[in-house]
């Protein structure tokens, strides 16, 4: 072999060690990972122990996946450990990295403290491959909403207007994208754009605000008066439906989250959906308070037989429950109505003043509260007293002086005492409060003008 | 040989150099020293108060969030007197104190006898004149109830609730005199908080354990609204107005107020800071009757439309264009708000660009208040912090059941439309933890520079007096009505060359506490002004010429448009 050739071979050797040394040091480069995080001793309520568990343990199974160490990052994030959260959240960005939720949650950690990574965070997770688009859509505005709340207004523009493009059903994109053709002085777009969120519930109401604000800027007041009494007339939005924020919301557990649905269920009228919430409540949590709340599920949808028991045993357990002893009252109250149309008058006696009893008991306990003073002074007429039934509806009303059903009772009781005239006229006061398309006090004044 | 050595000297040269270079600290700007705003005072003017608790095993969530305090001249001698609630309960030994100051500048404490002396859970406290006397009265807020005290002259103060009209069975929280109808006689407004239920529990979801309910688990009440009859044979009257002028048919959970013009059209609206909830701003119709327009007027969320835990009110013209604007109190998990009034009637979330929420740390801001702590021309913000429900940091300075609730207060200076946070460089104000908070504001030494009182649950109320030893001038203004009371809704403009500068006589503000009702300036550098103009509730005018500063001018109304 010639010293040339000898040379050639040698580095040529040299460079397929090289390249070799190379691939096989990039492949077994391991990403290192924390210590799993343990789960915290407060945490004792057992769903959300039982939810943290197994995270842990898909984490513990497999701690090279970026979505176990992702989804147990979640768990605490739920939960309101951001320290852990954090911890898991790095390592799933680690390994996973083209996912983009976990950049996303990083992020949210920092929008307090640190604007400049929460910004760098979002962009990454904006980024990432792994999203869908309706994943990828809310990473955006995101992104744009915090960018605006720091003033760097151009960029989130931007952002705004490719997130319409993209979808201009989203109603979240709709609106920012409505707001900020406003802010660039385009009305005609902004309108047009804010116009089409008037049957969402997400945005309806502000989108209403900010078209009412863009007619009084163009002098046209009257089509501004109009667009702040649909505003008025709607609720509140309700929050725009993210889902990173609802996968992180399916994980949430425990005692205060069934309480929170059940708040939310009850708000919303839904007495039938709030009744199994609250029996899944006693189940998992059985104490007196939880009996209250089915006690008073059952009287939101008027099984006032199936609440009496669940009252009872509630009062039993802890006295000064208010509020067992206000529905339990409330609960009489109706057993008593339902059997005096029956005529069964000694059994409603009986029921009405077991009513009063228990009225009178959370009264005592809370001296504004006025569904109990309401009921108390209904029960009193029953019973043919009325300047006892004046004296407690009187409460009422000034606990309440803007609900109209106080003015009607008040009204009975007057009239019932002989003072008819005074009756009409208060009467009237509950036709003035209610809602014109309510026939109950206008019903209730015919009545009274009625009494003999 | 040569040729190496050479190059050894070289690269030695080379390295030397670069570790003298190294070692030669590198010029650095001066960094900028901030002279420190107040020096705490409480021993030396001999306040002894510390707002108890009482027994906190049932998580009572009033006494979480405290009572507040009051700065005004209870007896007409040009000093401020103080006035601290106590919220341990009907039943407790801790009572409500009441201190007068006296000729040397200490304070005496004088609560015996004087009717104020009584323990509830009292939460805030209102000082206004409301039968036109001349003397301060006051109007303190309970949880479920409210009592009215005429005064009586000599520090006695006599129980009028019972035949004033005044009712509330709901929990007040802050309380406000205003005169919305302009007929010369103060009003009142009561904000009220939730329909709280004592059986309700509540969970810590960070630390475990029971923990004080927020305002989530109840539903909000409606406040009360009181228009002053006058004088009657047995005293003054009230009649509740609730519902015919509106306010009452709104339910919210309230807890801060400011009661002002905040329109342009020269009739006082109401502010109402609803904790979790949307902001009202009742916006006074001029015929007895209110509507709420928080929200088509940029108030009742941020920026981002969302709604924050708003607590107390701090109200100025940060930017001297002449419009108040409005600082808001909110969690340790959310950032302040800084409301700036542009246009006219209408307010933009102003808390990014004006730096008022970069700040070195976070609190749960409770009482908050805006005033020109360095007399430089600029009003300044300082806020009192404490927490609602425990963290996992302690405080062993404070009682134990109350050291993970401790905090930290804060100082922002304004240098001209944006904030710098300067707690830091404050550490008398800001240094220490507490669960703060009443905070009030009054000259309680005389030399013009406003000084600050705080009220902290289960710790000593405060007195922090100015120590800007700044060579700026200042100028207190005290509006009179004719009876020679504060005149509550007076706007004060203040002209000078280097611009305008507006109060509005309201002393009540911040949470649950009321301020000496006084317009003070800071006139910076220029020891001269051109002009004071104050104008009158009933919407005329006094103009005071052009003077000096570095005194207490008065203005008193000469012949009201309305009978008193």
């Amino acid at each position: 072999m010639t010293r040339k050739r000898a040379i050639i071979m040698t580095l040529m050797f040299a460079a397929c060690g090289a390249a070799a040394t190379y691939y096989f040091v990039r492949s077994n480069h391991v990403v290192p990972v924390p210590v799993v995080p343990e789960i915290p001793a407060i945490w004792t309520d057992p769903p959300i122990v039982e939810i943290a568990g197994l995270k842990r343990r898909a984490v513990l199974a497999n701690d090279r996946s970026g979505n176990a160490w992702g989804e147990y990052g979640l768990v605490f994030d739920a939960h309101d450990r951001f320290e852990e959260a954090t911890v898991c959240y790095r390592a799933a960005m680690q390994l996973a990295p083209q996912d983009a939720r976990w950049p996303y949650f990083l992020a949210q950690r920092y929008s307090d403290d640190n604007s400049e990574l929460c910004i760098e965070l979002y962009e990454k997770s904006s980024q990432c491959e792994l999203a869908t688009p309706f994943v990828h859509l809310a990473i955006q505005l995101t992104l744009a909403d915090y960018l605006m709340q720091h003033e760097r207004k151009k960029e989130s523009y931007e952002i705004y207007r490719r997130a319409f493009e993209m979808d201009r059903a989203n109603p979240w994109a709709a609106l920012r994208w409505g707001q900020t053709a406003a802010e660039q002085g385009n009305d005609e777009l902004a309108i047009r754009t804010l116009s089409s969120l008037k049957n969402s519930p997400y945005a309806r109401k502000r989108a209403a605000t900010a078209v009412a604000m863009l007619h009084r800027r163009a002098g046209r007041g009257k089509e501004a008066d109009q667009f702040e009494f649909i505003s008025n007339s709607f609720p509140d939005d309700q929050p725009f439906v993210n889902p990173l924020l609802l996968e992180m919301g399916s994980l949430q557990r425990g005692w205060s989250v069934m309480m929170n649905t059940l708040t939310l269920l009850e708000t919303q009228r839904n007495y039938p959906a709030a009744l199994q919430t609250a029996r899944r409540m006693v189940d998992l949590y059985p104490s007196a308070k939880n009996q209250m709340i089915l006690g008073r599920a059952y009287v939101n949808v008027s099984d006032y037989e199936s609440a009496i028991p669940e009252l009872e045993d509630a009062v039993r357990g802890d006295p000064k429950l208010m509020m067992a002893h206000a529905f339990l009252g409330i609960a009489w109250f109706h057993r008593a109505d339902g059997i005096s149309k029956m005529e069964r008058t000694k059994l409603s006696d009986e029921y009405l003043q077991k009513s009063i009893v228990h009225l009178e008991r959370a009264i005592e306990m809370k001296a504004d509260y006025a569904p109990g003073y309401y009921y108390l002074a209904r029960a009193m007429l029953r019973q043919n007293r009325p300047n006892d039934a004046l004296r407690a509806i009187q409460n009422c009303i000034q606990s309440r002086p803007e609900e109209w059903e106080g003015y009607v009772i008040w009204g009975e009781a007057l009239a019932m005492s002989g003072n008819k005239n005074e009756a009409i006229r208060v009467t009237e006061q509950a036709v003035s409060l209610a809602n014109p398309n309510d026939p109950r006090p206008k019903l209730a004044l015919e009545k009274i003008k009625a009494w003999k | 040989m040569t040729t190496s050595w050479f190059f050894v000297a070289l690269l030695a040269t080379a390295f030397c150099c670069g570790i003298g270079c190294e070692s030669k600290p590198a010029s650095t700007p001066p960094t900028a020293v901030r002279e420190e705003l107040f020096i705490e005072s409480t021993d030396e003017f001999g306040i002894h108060f510390s707002l108890d608790p009482g027994d906190t095993n049932d998580y009572f969530v009033p006494k979480v969030m405290g009572s507040g305090l009051a700065i005004f001249d209870a007896d007409g001698d040009g000093r401020q007197d103080l006035l601290f609630l106590q919220n341990s309960g009907p039943t407790s030994n801790s009572k409500n104190k009441l201190y007068r100051q006296t000729a040397d500048g200490k304070f005496e404490d004088v609560s015996a006898g004087s009717g104020l002396d009584f323990a509830g859970h009292n939460m805030g406290v209102a000082v206004g004149d409301i039968d036109n006397d001349g003397l301060p009265d006051l109007v303190i807020t309970q949880y479920a109830g409210v009592k009215v005290f005429s005064n009586r002259g000599h520090f006695r103060f006599s129980d009028v609730t019972a035949t004033c009209g005044v009712s509330n069975p709901h929990w007040g929280t802050s309380v406000s005199f205003v005169d919305y109808d302009l007929d010369g006689r103060l009003d009142l407004f009561i904000a009220n908080y939730v329909d709280f239920d004592r059986g309700h529990t509540c969970e810590n979801s960070t630390q475990g354990g029971r923990e004080f309910c927020g305002p989530s688990s109840f539903t909000g009440v409606p406040s009360k609204l009181f228009r002053n009859l006058g004088k009657k044979i047995n005293g003054v009257k009230f009649e509740d107005v609730s519902i015919s002028s509106n306010i009452g048919k709104s339910l919210s959970p309230g807890l801060g107020v400011y009661c002002a013009d905040l329109t342009g059209d020269g009739w006082p609206d109401i502010f109402v800071a609803n904790d979790a909830k949307p902001n009202f701003l009742w916006v006074n119709q001029k015929n007895g009757m209110f509507v709420e327009d928080a929200l088509s007027r940029g108030i009742a969320y941020n920026s981002m439309g969302q709604v924050a835990a708003n607590m107390g009110v701090a109200v100025g013209d940060i930017n001297r264009d002449g419009l108040l604007d409005l600082f808001v109190t909110h969690l340790t998990t959310e950032s302040n708000t800084l409301w700036a009034q542009e246009p006219i009637g209408y307010f933009k979330d102003r808390t990014i660009p004006s730096k008022a929420a970069t700040t070195k740390w976070r609190g749960t801001g409770f009482g908050t208040l805006m005033s020109d702590f360095d007399c430089d021309g600029n009003i300044d913000i300082a806020l009192v912090n404490g927490r609602v429900a425990r963290s996992a940091s302690s405080d062993a300075s404070l009682p134990k059941f109350w050291q993970n609730y401790s905090e930290r207060n804060q100082i922002l200076q304004n240098n001209g439309g944006s904030f710098t946070d300067t707690s830091s460089d404050n550490p008398a104000f800001c240094g220490f933890g507490n669960v703060g908070r009443g905070l009030a504001i009054g000259d309680l030494n005389g030399d013009g520079f406003p000084d600050l009182v705080t009220t902290a649950i289960g710790g000593p109320a405060r007195v922090f007096l100015n120590s800007a030893k700044s060579a700026n001038h200042w100028l207190v203004v005290r509006a009179l009505t004719p009876s020679g009371a504060p005149a509550i809704g007076a706007e004060v403009r203040l002209k000078m060359e280097t611009g305008n500068q507006l109060r509005v006589i309201q002393p009540s503000e911040s949470y649950l506490s009321s301020s000496q009702p006084d317009a003070f300036f800071g006139l910076g550098g220029v020891a001269d002004f051109l002009e004071i103009r104050v104008h009158w509730p009933d919407g005329t005018s006094t103009i005071a010429p052009a003077g000096k500063g570095n005194r207490i001018v008065t203005i008193r109304q000469s012949s009201p448009k309305t009978q008193p």
